[in-house]
């Protein structure tokens, strides 16, 4: 349990597994930055703390979610927008290229 | 902690020789507690199998999937306390499913509890198919078709009833539904180690690159159930990778019905991936050389996706990660 915030810590997320040269922090940093992008498509913010047990998803009408990991994430972001988000979906990705 | 035990979940359409093959693994072996879900109110394989396992352990009054998982919990976590206080020397867990049950949840199940997860190894999934009855079933493309598309290794029973020529039809279905399951036979309930000739051809002739279950003329199919290789390259971005999985299963997990693969990323090291509908073993992290030998892919087995729209989702987040987290030269 964090003594701060009271928070229970979960059982790990399959995502948060890491390759042998891959610090946690520069996975937070790129998982960051590849979420920023995706929910940024759909109209939704993600932030992190700095101690990487929680994130943010939010979007601009102040409905905020706080998740643990990134199951969480993507059930987060459907309930803020009331439906699931679609990897598949040919609008998202036109999106998602720069 | 000691060395997980290990799993193998056995399945397979009614009649399909579950229990045949299962005696016969289980004679002479020591060690293995076998669990039986019969489906009905008399469990006659309960009774079959008693007199040669050391311990049997039945659910009855339902599927082991939709009805008795907080049992079958129950079962496992009293067998391992057994195990840890020294009253059996478990070293396998067989689960038998009853032939309607669908051993996707059952797998969850042990793979999601906290206690079970630690002290059990990935199950393992086998399906038998029957060779003489085995066809119908799965052009109906229901339970049986689903049993098969998750399976980890497909025996082929029954072998002894039927030609094998006559078995065409049946190994190009079992290719299209799942092309990368390891195949073995079993004639008169005794397991062989390689299926019939036909059967091993028609897996080489159907495993494209991308490969749907595509109708033969003029014959009846599974439905909707396809199969997709990706093939990542030598330099998959992990954090990419994870993000795409995680949203494709938490969007359409009930459609995805297998993972399979290992990934070569791009610090060199691999990663095994495995995973059934929304739950995924652990991913195991390999060091650098793991793929020599392997063949490297993740295969999806779904049903009602495009492999095509797939392929082109996890290109597009591949892209996306490479343009967020250059690779390393």
């Amino acid at each position: 349990m964090c003594l701060l915030c009271h928070s229970l810590a979960g059982s790990e997320h399959w995502s948060d597994a890491r390759p042998p040269g891959l610090a946690a922090g520069a996975q937070r940093a790129r998982r960051r930055r590849i979420l920023a992008r995706v929910l940024g498509a759909h109209g939704l913010d993600y932030a992190d703390d700095p101690s990487g047990m929680t994130a943010i998803v939010s979007d601009r009408k102040g409905d905020v979610r706080v998740v643990r990991d990134l199951g969480e994430v993507w059930h987060a972001a459907a309930q803020i927008r009331g439906a699931p988000l679609d990897p598949l979906d040919p609008a998202f990705l036109a999106r998602l290229a720069p | 902690m000691s060395a997980a035990i290990d799993v193998w979940v056995l399945s397979g359409f009614l009649g399909s020789g579950k229990t045949t093959l299962l005696r016969e693994q289980l004679t002479g072996d020591r060690g293995t507690a076998v669990i039986v879900n019969e489906f009905g109110a008399i469990g006659i394989d309960h009774h079959l199998l008693r007199s040669c396992e050391e311990r049997v352990e039945l659910l009855s009054g339902g599927c082991a999937c939709c009805g008795r998982r907080a049992d079958l919990v129950e079962v496992l976590r009293a067998l391992l306390d057994d195990h840890e206080r020294g009253r059996i020397a478990l070293r396998r867990v067989v689960l038998e499913t009853s032939g309607l049950a669908d051993p996707a949840p059952i797998i969850a199940t042990l793979t999601t509890d906290a206690m079970l997860r630690h002290h059990f190894a990935p199950p393992r999934l086998t399906v038998c198919v029957d060779a003489l009855h085995g066809l119908a079933p799965l052009r109906e493309g229901g339970e049986a078709a689903r049993q098969v598309a998750i399976a980890d290794e497909l025996v082929i029973t029954k072998l002894d009833l039927v030609q094998e020529r006559d078995c065409a039809e049946l190994a190009a279905l079992l290719a299209a539904l799942n092309p990368h399951a390891a195949l073995a036979g079993a004639r008169g309930g005794h397991r062989e180690p390689r299926a019939p000739t036909i059967f091993e051809r028609a897996r080489r002739a159907g495993r494209p690159a991308v490969a749907a279950a595509a109708p033969a003329p003029g014959r009846a199919h599974a439905p909707d159930l396809a199969s997709t290789l990706l093939e990542p390259g030598p330099r998959t971005d992990w954090v990419g990778f994870a993000v795409w999985l995680s949203m494709l299963l938490a969007a359409w997990g009930e459609r995805v019905l297998r993972v399979k693969g290992l990934v070569a990323l791009e610090d060199g090291s691999v990663v095994s991936v495995n995973g059934v509908q929304h739950t995924l073993h652990p991913p195991e992290h390999l060091e650098a050389g793991a793929l020599a030998g392997a063949d490297p892919g993740l295969v999806l087995i779904t049903r009602g996706l495009d492999p095509d729209a797939l392929t082109r989702s996890y290109e597009a987040f591949q892209r996306l990660a490479c343009e967020e987290a250059p690779v390393r030269a």
